[in-house]
């Protein structure tokens, strides 16, 4: 979907609008964890998005320079950065000359750094929120399609077996409740973990370049988890 | 959010934030995610298995939708059939197989044989053939997993294992006696579709495409090669050419006491009540099934089963309670329970009257030594008091121990407190009453010889 949202064609446009409604929640909070209230936050979250969309943000996200996340996140400081300094600048009385966020946008390298050892304390924050992001949507794709196969209740039983094998869950009370067979209820479990990581794999699949990297961003966001 | 919000992880045990979608550990499911699937099977053998594109333009009447599992015998297909709207697995078998002397005929004659199999918990075969340079099988689509992965989903309670070994022993004794051998018993071809029913793929085959009796020194390796040693019985691998109905009833202990264990059982094997808390009685059927002499083994699937059923229908054979093994004959533990509360709350209210019989016979002796008008009148209301307390004390204790033999006896109760209380009510029993020496030297003799029945239960 990057792919899609790259240059100016209307789809191209609608496609980024996707994903930026997707991450809203991850730059929200990033903005909330920086020092600012709810209400400012939401209303720079808005405008940032707004902005991004109305410029062609997307051309930056580059196949080299990875992923959507990195880009978004760049783009957000660039976006603080310029803020800052038309605010100063308004100030000091200066005519305020809104520069789209991308240009010089290099300089605050919305480019992709895996693990990078100077991001800081918010970075990671954002990257949190993202691998949070990326596990609800996931979660709530398996869900609307089981729901639509009248398995909603199912879901709502086993999806505490999605963290793994764990002693601590007992399938027969399951079993017992959706009133199947514990066989059949080893089955529905094995199908459900299926149709996450398939869910997990498609939801970050949207947000990289190329396929093999799917792997490693879901290995990053692991990391980001511990 | 849908999930009663937990404070900690029960697999990580990390706490789970606030944030946390659906309230799970996000860790562990991002973990869980990104963990590789089983495979289906491993493919063995260096050439990659042909494509749903190179197999399709070989069966038009077919849509070939996707690989679904490639092992040393073949590839298996989802495939759906137009004509009849309906899913199948095809299993095309390697072209090593099919370049084998004389293959088509045996392959036709068996398919004729392995066609007959019609049962619930079979796979059955729709169709055989060969397409192009293909033997295939189209076989009936089973939508669910095999039991490799599904060991793989939480394992298997000692009740689960036994009633899956049921539905299997069925489909065993039905092939048997239409005079075929699975030859290849193993998780992987044991499959459970979406309502928990078992269906046992892949009957014959082993035969089919590698063991044959005129034991061809070169096929017959190659069927030792494709088959799954772990799960093969001894003299599959001694003489290939004299294997009966009992050689699956060796794997099929393999499979069992994998289940109940999780491990193979290799070399000097730990018994399964070792590995974990269930029936030792258990022991005895895996033991019996994996006999290394086939003379000592269960002789057919039906003794199997009809063995396993009757463990199952007694007793609980493991902690938790399981629908499928508490038959109407099944003694019900919460009924044994009740019996068992009722005694012992009668029990305590008997050990009550006699503190009160015994205080009051203390109070009547003092009275006794004393003078007075009013002496007789206390003396007559103490021993009153005595002899109430005593008698109500008799009958609630009488009620009690016949409460308390029957959760014993009757209904075979076994829960741990249980076990300390008779302990101790029939050592209390031998003190107190000549009745009770009876009684409690036969609940002593009882329930010391039976201890662990108290442990596992």
């Amino acid at each position: 979907m990057v792919m899609r949202a790259r240059g100016d064609a209307p789809e191209a446009r609608a496609a980024l609008g996707e994903l930026c409604e997707a991450y809203w929640t991850p730059v929200f909070r990033f903005l909330c964890r920086e020092g600012r209230g709810e209400n400012e936050s939401r209303d720079l979250t808005q405008e940032f998005f707004t902005r991004l969309l109305a410029g062609s943000g997307v051309e930056k996200a580059e196949p080299e320079k990875g992923r959507f996340r990195s880009y978004l996140l760049g783009a957000l400081k660039h976006f603080l950065a310029e803020r800052k300094r038309n605010a100063g600048r308004q100030k000091r009385g200066g005519g305020a000359v809104v520069e789209s966020i991308e240009s010089g946008g290099t300089e605050t390298s919305p480019g992709m750094q895996i693990p990078d050892p100077g991001a800081t304390v918010s970075d990671a924050w954002f990257d949190r929120g993202w691998a949070l992001a990326v596990m609800d949507h996931a979660l709530t794709a398996v869900q609307s399609g089981l729901e639509e196969a009248g398995k909603g209740k199912q879901f709502e039983v086993l999806n505490p077996w999605l963290i793994g094998d764990t002693e601590n869950l007992s399938q027969a009370d399951a079993a017992e409740e959706l009133g199947m067979t514990t066989g059949a209820v080893k089955v529905a479990i094995h199908r459900l973990r299926k149709e996450f990581r398939n869910a997990v794999e498609t939801e970050i699949g949207q947000t990289v370049t190329r396929p093999d990297e799917i792997k490693e961003e879901l290995r990053y966001l692991i990391e980001v988890l511990s | 959010m849908t999930n009663p919000t937990t404070t900690s992880c029960p697999k990580c045990g990390a706490p789970i934030s606030e944030d946390a979608p659906q309230g799970l550990c996000p860790k562990c499911v991002l973990a869980e995610a990104s963990t590789v699937p089983e495979p289906t099977s491993s493919p063995r053998g260096k050439t990659p298995p042909p494509t749903v594109e190179e197999v399709a333009p070989h069966f038009p009447e077919l849509e070939i939708l996707e690989l679904i599992g490639a092992g040393g015998m073949g590839v298996v297909y989802k495939a759906r059939q137009p004509k009849l709207d309906r899913l199948v697995a095809l299993k095309v078998l390697s072209h090593d197989l099919a370049a084998a002397p004389a293959f088509e005929e045996r392959f036709n004659r068996e398919a004729r044989v392995l066609a007959r199999l019609s049962h619930p918990n079979i796979v059955a075969i729709f169709d055989t053939g060969t397409a192009g340079p293909h033997a295939y099988f189209m076989m009936e689509y089973v939508d669910g997993v095999n039991l490799r992965q599904a060991m793989h989903t939480g394992g298997f309670t000692p009740s689960e294992a036994l009633a899956l070994v049921q539905d299997i022993c069925a489909a065993l004794k039905f092939s048997h006696e239409e005079g075929i051998l699975h030859r290849d018993i193993k998780p992987e071809n044991v499959l459970i579709d979406s309502r928990g029913q078992v269906k046992i793929a892949d009957f014959g085959i082993a035969k089919l495409v590698g063991q044959d009796e005129t034991n061809d020194v070169t096929l017959t390796m190659q069927g030792a090669a494709l088959g799954s040693p772990h799960y093969m019985a001894p003299e599959q691998f001694e003489t290939p050419g004299d294997v009966d109905q009992r050689a699956d009833i060796y794997s099929l202990g393999v499979v069992l006491y994998e289940m109940l264990t999780g491990e193979l059982p290799l070399g000097r094997f730990a018994l399964p009540s070792e590995k974990a808390a269930m029936d030792a009685r258990i022991d005895a059927i895996v033991l019996r099934t994996l006999a290394k002499e086939r003379d000592a083994r269960f002789q057919t699937a039906g003794e199997v089963r009809t063995e396993v059923e009757t463990l199952t229908r007694n007793h609980n054979t493991d902690k938790s309670v399981d629908e499928r093994t508490n038959l109407p004959e099944a003694r019900d533990p919460k009924s044994g329970r009740k019996f068992a509360i009722a005694g012992a709350c009668l029990q305590l209210g008997a050990v009550v009257g006699a503190i009160t019989s015994v205080s009051a016979w203390t109070q009547t002796m003092k009275i006794t030594s004393m003078r007075g008008a009013e002496a007789p009148a206390m003396m007559a209301e103490a021993l009153s008091q005595a002899v109430l307390a005593s008698s109500i004390g008799s009958v609630l204790g009488l009620i009690g121990t016949v409460l308390l033999l029957v959760a014993l006896f009757g209904q075979e109760y076994r829960a741990k407190w249980f076990y300390w209380f008779m302990m101790i009510y029939s050592i209390l029993s031998l003190i107190a009453f000549p009745v009770g020496t009876v009684i409690g030297i036969i609940c002593l003799v009882y329930i010391t010889k039976r201890k662990e029945e108290f442990e596992t239960n």
